[in-house]
């Protein structure tokens, strides 16, 4: 009984093989900008190793340039060899052989690198017969045998459906099965969770690992989220304005980090585990600022199928109190937020702002026209981006908000001191006042949309994922200039987001909602700790840890639960 | 909504139309002032007013307007155009004469005019030297009117050159002669429509060219024209099919010139002339068979929609 036992992630050969892939002084241009700067690293055959970095740090570009799929443009210097064949220059017959064969590649959004027009089973066979001298038929069988493997389910159906009638989850898996239809010895994840729901993601990410362990093959992942590195990698290179950061083996890195800059990443990753939760908000639940009663919003969709958005919502919020809404992409959350802030009409039920029926019973007004009596309810928006309009000034931007709501409060300021006054609030350079939004860095731009939802002095402020869209540290800083306006100003506040470690942090009260309708709800705190609905807990028990130790001891707890149920 | 139940929909709202148009043009040609009998008789010296009233009578002028409309559309049903006042036969019959011509060039000038665009497109993104022909050709095409453009090809290549026949029409049982006849008037009909379509290919292709799954496709290794073909020429189809729908439109309208230009005798020279001289019945005859057609051609461009497009049909 001296059988060799493989422990997962290291190399079982005796002999030290040559790394499957190494870089070597990669450099990428694009014109006279520099991405990427002398960057070097190796991936050893059966190992994941993970690339992280916030945006802008050249690690998606290092991805492709892997497969020199960066365009004519890009400039690309330095050595990529693959077992032991340099790549650069490019020979481009010679990547054609390589690509989707011994190194493939999924992406960020499986809706867009799925080409519409063809069913999911076209998609796959054309990939395999590309590469393999397959007939139609036996084509047909191996993408059978593929959309199983990678456990999507009813795989007979998904092969004559279109890309458009899968959800988000099953077409990464569909982007797997593809990715591993020849058998690839490296495959590159560029942020292949990021667009996907936790739980999801943890499906996906468990697929990733049993594929890597079951094809023994090596994995770079691309990822700006260390909950997910620390739950797939075995080594870490930490980027920064496309240079090496630092990198080590995941439980080293995550636990010792050598650099500022990681330990400054480390701690801007919202945690659960280390949370400071809010206690309950000194407020007087007698006078609620938002009083849904009831609440129900159906959309109708193709075919007269009705989808039930919104189904029975009760819910009521104070003056100073901080109430986030959680759940998942067409959880409901972000209706029931359009709701609040009079975009949406319901079908039911009533809609209650400062005491006055908005919609429903008893309503007679507009559905969100405030008045002296009622300073109403303002947003801030998911993609900062597209919620200012990019040929208005920043200054006028906010300027037009307040003269809007000088139509029904001729009691609110729309000077220019005034707005300055704000922008300085929300720390944002009175230097900024005439620059334009493409001219503002992502945080800067939030920061203006706080500045706006907070400039018509509401009671209440719906923010819907306001963060979403923001590298964790500019993340981290806008939350906490968040949270001290509201204690300032002590205005409601809805928080809409998917992320629970960010509610923890930043909500008083929180309620999970799923499918149209609110699950759980009660002090933060008591639901993150002890969560009571088995959807919150799946919910809570699919965030990957930001610690390898505990991920893989729950990893364990998970697969021994899933052995014997 | 299965296809056939969206076909029979489709139709059943494009007879409407066609009735409505019917509608609109009687009525049209009442309030132009004028009468056909009038008209036809101004040529003949010493008619009476008696014999003009006979006239009428024959061709049922006399009767009100409504009952006459009335007969017109309940005509229309049984494809009885009524009675060509020029021909004094059925203006049915006048029209299917002429109808094969006209069906013709607007087929040949169709095909060619899209293919070639198609074609003329990709290969302006494709080549250096395709994309300088596009920029010069297309706005010169684009700005010269069909007849202009009929009249120089004649110039040139007929009368000047003597290379092909510069008009009237040979019949199908002399093959060569009836297709040399053809070429001059759809190389007129075409061109515009291979600009348009040219232009319209270009810009969707560079469009397309971005998307996510062009970059899948070359991260799979498909050969450069694969991924042409495959992710970026077919998705830049759907729009272009938008355009080629209204472009043939236009086409029909455009063989009225073109016939004129080229002496043809096809159904828009025959409506020319049925104008001049008010031919009531021949107007309302070829009006309806180019507004059916328009309308036909519709359907089947939103059908082919939802063939190129899975996202319309399953919707």
């Amino acid at each position: 009984m001296s059988a060799v036992i493989p422990v997962a992630g290291t190399v079982t050969n005796l002999e030290k093989a040559e790394p499957l892939l190494a870089v070597r002084d990669l450099t990428i241009d694009f014109g006279d900008k520099s991405i990427v700067k002398n960057l070097s690293f190796a991936i050893e055959p059966g190992e994941t190793l993970a690339i992280v970095g916030e945006s802008g740090s050249g690690k998606s570009v290092t991805a492709l340039s892997l497969l020199g799929l960066l365009g004519p443009r890009a400039k690309v210097a330095g050595a990529i060899e693959f077992r032991g064949q340099n790549l650069l220059p490019y020979d481009f017959k010679r990547l054609a052989h390589l690509r989707g064969n011994a190194v493939s590649i999924i992406f960020q959004e499986p809706m867009a690198a799925l080409n519409p027009v063809y069913k999911i089973g076209r998609q796959l066979s054309d990939v395999l017969r590309n590469h393999m001298n397959l007939t139609a038929v036996e084509a047909r069988i191996r993408v059978l045998e593929l959309l199983n493997k990678v456990k999507l389910p009813t795989p007979e159906a998904k092969y004559d459906q279109y890309p458009f009638e899968l959800s988000g989850g099953q077409l990464q898996r569909v982007m797997i099965a593809m990715a591993i239809a020849c058998r690839p010895k490296l495959l590159i994840a560029d942020e292949p969770t990021t667009a996907l729901d936790v739980t999801v993601q943890a499906g996906i990410l468990d697929l990733l690992r049993e594929l890597q362990a079951e094809m023994g093959m090596s994995v770079l992942f691309i990822t700006h989220d260390f909950g997910v590195v620390a739950d797939i990698a075995d080594r870490v290179l930490v980027m920064r304005h496309g240079q090496q950061v630092e990198t080590g083996a995941v439980d080293t890195l995550f636990a010792a980090p050598r650099e500022d800059y990681t330990r400054m990443l480390l701690s801007a990753v919202p945690s659960l585990a280390k949370a400071g939760y809010r206690g309950n908000a000194a407020t007087d639940v007698r006078s609620p600022v938002l009083q849904l009663r009831n609440v129900g919003v159906s959309f109708r969709g193709r075919r007269g199928h009705v989808l039930k958005a919104l189904d029975g919502i009760d819910l009521a919020i104070a003056r100073n109190e901080v109430v986030a809404l959680v759940g998942e992409s067409g959880s409901g959350k972000s209706t029931l937020g359009n709701v609040a802030a009079g975009l949406i009409r319901i079908d039911q039920g009533e809609v209650i702002v400062d005491g006055t029926p908005r919609q429903g019973a008893g309503a007679s007004s507009g559905l969100h026209s405030p008045s002296l009596h009622s300073p109403g309810v303002s947003m801030v928006f998911q993609d900062a981006n597209a919620s200012l309009n990019p040929r208005m000034r920043i200054g006028a931007t906010l300027r037009a908000a307040l003269k809007w709501g000088r139509r029904y409060r001729p009691d609110l300021d729309a000077s220019d001191s005034y707005i300055r006054s704000i922008m300085a609030e929300v720390g944002l350079g009175p230097e900024l006042f005439e620059r334009f939004p493409h001219e503002l860095s992502g945080g800067q731009k939030q920061r203006v949309g706080i500045a706006r939802a907070l400039s018509v002095k509401p009671s209440l402020i719906v923010a819907d994922e306001p963060t979403s869209a923001l590298d964790v540290s500019v993340q981290k800083t806008v939350l906490e200039l968040f949270r001290k306006l509201q204690q300032q100003h002590g205005f409601a506040c809805i928080f809409i987001t998917h992320d629970l470690s960010l509610a923890a942090t930043n909500s008083n009260r929180v309620v999970v909602m799923n499918k149209g309708r609110i699950v759980e709800q009660g002090p933060t705190a008591d639901v993150l700790r002890h969560p009571s609905d088995p959807y919150t807990r799946a919910l809570l028990n699919s965030i990957p840890l930001p610690d390898p130790v505990a991920q893989r001891a729950r990893r364990a707890q998970r697969e021994d639960a899933g052995a014997n149920p | 909504m299965g296809l056939a139940a969206y076909c029979a929909k489709r139709l059943l709202v494009g007879l409407a139309m066609v009735v409505c148009v019917q509608v609109i043009i009687f009525l049209a040609i009442q309030v132009v002032p004028g009468d056909p009998v009038e008209a036809m008789m101004s040529e003949t010296a010493g008619v009476g007013p008696e014999v003009i009233e006979a006239l009428r009578q024959q061709f049922g002028l006399d009767k009100p307007i409504p009952v006459r409309l009335l007969d017109h559309i309940v005509g229309l049903f049984r494809l009885d155009l009524g009675t060509s006042l020029q021909y004094n036969q059925s203006a049915f019959a006048i029209i299917t004469s002429r109808l094969a011509v006209s069906i013709e060039l607007v087929v040949l000038a169709a095909f060619f005019g899209i293919v070639g665009g198609i074609f003329f497109g990709s290969l302006s993104v494709r080549t250096r030297w395709g994309d300088r022909l596009i920029s010069v050709c297309g706005p010169f095409i684009l700005s010269v009117p069909g007849y202009v453009l009929g009249s120089v090809l004649i110039l040139a290549l007929s009368l000047t050159l003597g290379w092909l026949p510069a008009g009237g029409m040979a019949p199908f049982s002399d093959p060569l002669a009836h297709m040399q006849r053809l070429v001059l008037p759809v190389i007129t009909l075409a061109l515009p429509i291979a600009a348009t379509i040219a232009k319209v290919t270009r810009f969707e292709i560079l469009e397309v060219r971005t998307q996510d799954w062009v970059r899948t496709s070359r991260a799979y290794g498909f050969p450069t024209k694969v991924t042409f073909r495959r992710d970026i020429l077919r998705n830049a189809l759907t729009p272009v099919l938008t355009i080629s729908a209204l472009e043939l439109g236009g086409l029909i309208g455009a063989t009225v010139l073109v016939e004129k230009v080229f002496n043809l005798p096809g159904l828009g020279s025959l409506l020319v002339s049925a104008v001049g001289i008010r031919d009531y019945a021949l107007i309302q005859g070829a009006v309806f068979v180019i507004s059916t057609f328009y309308i036909i051609i519709n359907i089947a461009a939103d059908i082919m929609y939802g063939f190129l497009d899975p996202r319309v049909s399953k919707r």
